[in-house]
């Protein structure tokens, strides 16, 4: 039996409208979240979801048959056996801690010496920001000439200097490709260090350095008691970021080395790439990225508290 | 009031009228067969006209046939083709090389060309070159180009050297005594040979002539042994030459070709098309300069008096899902046979047509010196690789072995021995 017409009025009518008549206001914030909401729902939630399927899975692009359920086994054989796995994750700790360390020195060095009163400061503000603008791509290419072994400008400037008798073989030794792709990636991210830092220093209130000033304070001392203070929810934010963004860092590794020499620049990132499009084993890739994901997890939740603090 | 319903009448009447008239044009263009031809050729522009020009000749020879032509990177194309092929939207007609029709063929992607190619035409491809595209009994992808490694050197560095020019090292033992000679006589600068040891895929495919020059032959028939003396004795040889430094370390083949074309490295493997590369890297080879500079052999054999080498080819192949397996087939024959291919494409590219009957029907354009070794010499030594579908993930540890023996000095026994104890469970999987 059909509802009868005024039921579906009425029934629209309370869904839909106010008691004036008009849409409601949680109409209205369903209406505009939606769109937003089926986004994050087909561009993150859903392909979320595959991966955590798929990595209980022996699943294997070129073996689309064969495809069972394992339970855990992929994450038994990435923490237990597989080495590479093992290496991928210390240096990828230690890729993102030394970039992290070096571009934050040199970002806030920058950012102190151009909180001054320099000439043509906003020029040179202005030129310090040319590294952040290059895609990665291009910084890897660049890097891939200028440390080249037989003709990178690197190894000519040393060699130039008397700093080194013979060239580096740089992306074809185990003890330097990973400082070369580090200082490459120092480069690119120095700036984005040096703006935040910058945009921070400009917000330090001049009353508490004179204050400083006139109770004898050195330029130390007031570094030590007032700007880092000032400036300690902005480090701890883009540090938290940065950590983030060079634990994910794909284009430059893969560009550069693709991972070796012999897994000496094996990153994470790279790992996981190698497993889904080469090997092509999608459930030990997604295996890797769910620990990976749960790795970031546990360091924002424990980074947070330690803001909140 | 009558404004407003004469707007929404004609708003009504357009959208009928768009209605209608789609089943009109999608009824028309169903009269077309349409195939789509993914390569990684037109991915470069100079080299995409060329693939466009034969094309077009096909297209005008075969009325209502369209080729979709879809360019993809060379190092993008295995990944999107399985990828597309998994996701049931692959293209008709796939340019493939390596191992990418074993991996194809294995995951029922490509059509057994056994079912639409002439025998007549099979009968005319050199044995190596069907091989290399034939897996369990299926031949899932023809040659296209004939693109094998030959041994390439450059006679003003031996010459230079105090070597003969024109007397290229036959087997591995003369190799070994050129390259010291070269190391000794000339600048330091300047290496004896050039060997990728990057993380590329690429850097195996060079180096597969090195291991079958020993007689080795791992991973062939099922045996994932890489411990037996002959391939010991491969490894031990890169070894070598890492530690002599005969050879740069870490450079990938494009850098090893720049090194070569500026005569900094005397002795490399490569493709027919290193002619056209040495060219636009040295604009001075222009012409005969060429080849009073270079010049290309058989691979140094193993001292059995049998040269061999990869069959690294230019190959295409068809899906298994396309509907006109037919048109597609004849379009696979036109762009490997046909006067205008040849001539438009295959022979300008630097490849060497790969039917045995183009050495005499072409036979003036195939008339240079580096056309005329790879047709009488490196050709017939050419064998295909020990390719099945898990070999794209199999090679990344070779690959690894080899960096491991080359850039880190780490003991060729203790990586090989590690190398097959990983692939002997790679294919337990």
């Amino acid at each position: 039996m059909q509802p009868s017409a005024s039921l579906t009025r009425r029934l629209a009518h309370r869904i839909f409208l106010s008691r004036q008549g008009r849409v409601s206001d949680g109409m209205y914030a369903v209406m505009f979240l939606a769109p937003v909401l089926i986004i994050l729902v087909v561009v993150i939630f859903y392909p979320l979801g595959r991966v955590l399927a798929y990595s209980v899975t022996n699943a294997n692009l070129l073996f689309p048959d064969r495809e069972t359920y394992i339970g855990l086994g992929n994450f038994d054989f990435l923490i237990n056996q597989d080495q590479i796995f093992k290496t991928a994750v210390k240096n990828t700790i230690f890729f993102t801690l030394a970039s992290v360390a070096g571009g934050f020195s040199i970002g806030f060095m920058l950012a102190l010496i151009l909180n001054e009163k320099l000439p043509l400061r906003n020029v040179l503000r202005g030129v310090a920001l040319i590294p952040w603008v290059v895609p990665g791509v291009i910084v890897a290419l660049m890097t891939l000439y200028m440390f080249n072994g037989e003709v990178g400008v690197i190894n000519y400037t040393l060699r130039s200097f008397d700093l080194i008798d013979e060239n580096i073989p740089w992306f074809g030794s185990l003890d330097h490709a990973m400082w070369a792709v580090i200082v490459a990636n120092v480069w690119n991210q120095t700036p984005f260090y040096m703006l935040m830092l910058l945009a921070g220093l400009q917000t330090c209130p001049d009353d508490l350095m004179e204050a400083a000033k006139i109770d004898g304070a050195g330029s130390l001392a007031r570094f030590r008691y007032v700007t880092l203070p000032h400036l300690s929810k902005v480090i701890m934010i883009i540090t938290a970021l940065m950590v983030i963004w060079n634990f994910n860092n794909f284009d430059l590794i893969w560009t550069t080395t693709q991972g070796g020499p012999v897994n000496s620049t094996m990153v994470l990132s790279v790992y996981t790439y190698r497993q889904a499009f080469i090997s092509f084993q999608t459930g030990y890739a997604s295996a890797i990225a769910v620990l990976w994901l749960l790795g970031l997890l546990a360091f924002s939740y424990f980074y947070i508290r330690a803001m909140e603090s | 009031m009558r404004s407003a319903k004469t707007l929404l009448s004609a708003i009504v009447f357009l959208a009928l009228v768009t209605t209608l008239a789609v089943p009109i044009v999608t009824a028309r263009a169903q009269d077309e067969i349409v195939l789509r031809f993914a390569n990684w050729v037109s991915a470069e522009e100079a080299s995409r006209e060329r693939v466009e020009t034969v094309i077009a000749a096909f297209e005008a020879e075969n009325p209502g046939v369209t080729i979709e032509n879809i360019p993809i990177p060379f190092d993008q194309v295995r990944q999107q083709l399985i990828t597309m092929s998994a996701g049931g939207n692959p293209p008709d007609i796939m340019l493939l090389n390596g191992a990418w029709p074993f991996e194809l063929g294995g995951m029922g992607a490509l059509l057994d060309l056994n079912t639409v190619a002439p025998p007549e035409y099979l009968a005319d491809n050199w044995e190596g070159g069907l091989g290399a595209g034939t897996y369990e009994g299926k031949l899932y992808a023809v040659p296209q180009g004939m693109t094998p490694h030959g041994f390439w050197w450059n006679k003003k560095l031996f010459e230079q050297a105090g070597l003969d020019p024109e007397s290229p090292p036959r087997t591995m033992d003369e190799l070994n005594e050129v390259m010291a000679t070269l190391k000794a006589n000339l600048p330091d600068d300047v290496y004896a040979i050039g060997i990728d040891t990057s993380k590329v895929d690429y850097a195996l495919t060079g180096f597969w002539p090195w291991i079958l020059t020993t007689g080795a032959r791992p991973m062939y028939d099922g045996s994932y042994d890489f411990t037996t003396p002959e391939v010991v004795q491969a490894f031990d040889w890169l070894k070598m030459i890492a530690d002599e430094e005969y050879t740069p370390i870490g450079q990938q083949i494009k850098e090893e070709r720049e090194l070569m074309a500026k005569d900094r490295i005397a002795m490399k493997l490569d493709g027919p098309y290193f002619v056209g590369i040495l060219r636009s890297l040295n604009p001075e080879l222009e012409g005969d300069a060429f080849y009073e500079t270079f010049a290309v052999t058989t691979v140094p054999d193993g001292g059995n008096g049998t040269p061999v080498t990869l069959a690294d080819l230019h190959q295409i192949g068809i899906s298994a899902q396309t509907d006109h397996p037919d048109v597609a087939w004849k379009f696979i024959e036109f762009f490997c046979a046909s006067e205008v291919a040849v001539t438009e494409y295959t022979v300008p590219m630097g490849m060497i047509p790969p039917l045995k009957s183009a050495a005499d029907t072409y036979g003036e354009l195939l008339g240079d010196p580096v056309s005329q070794a790879y047709l009488n010499e490196i050709l017939p030594s050419m064998i295909g690789g020990p390719y099945d579908p898990q070999y794209g993930a199999a090679a990344q540890f070779v690959i690894q072995a080899m960096q491991e023996v080359a850039v880190a000095g780490f003991p060729v026994d203790a990586s090989l021995g590690s190398l097959t104890q990983t692939l002997q469970i790679l294919y337990q999987q």
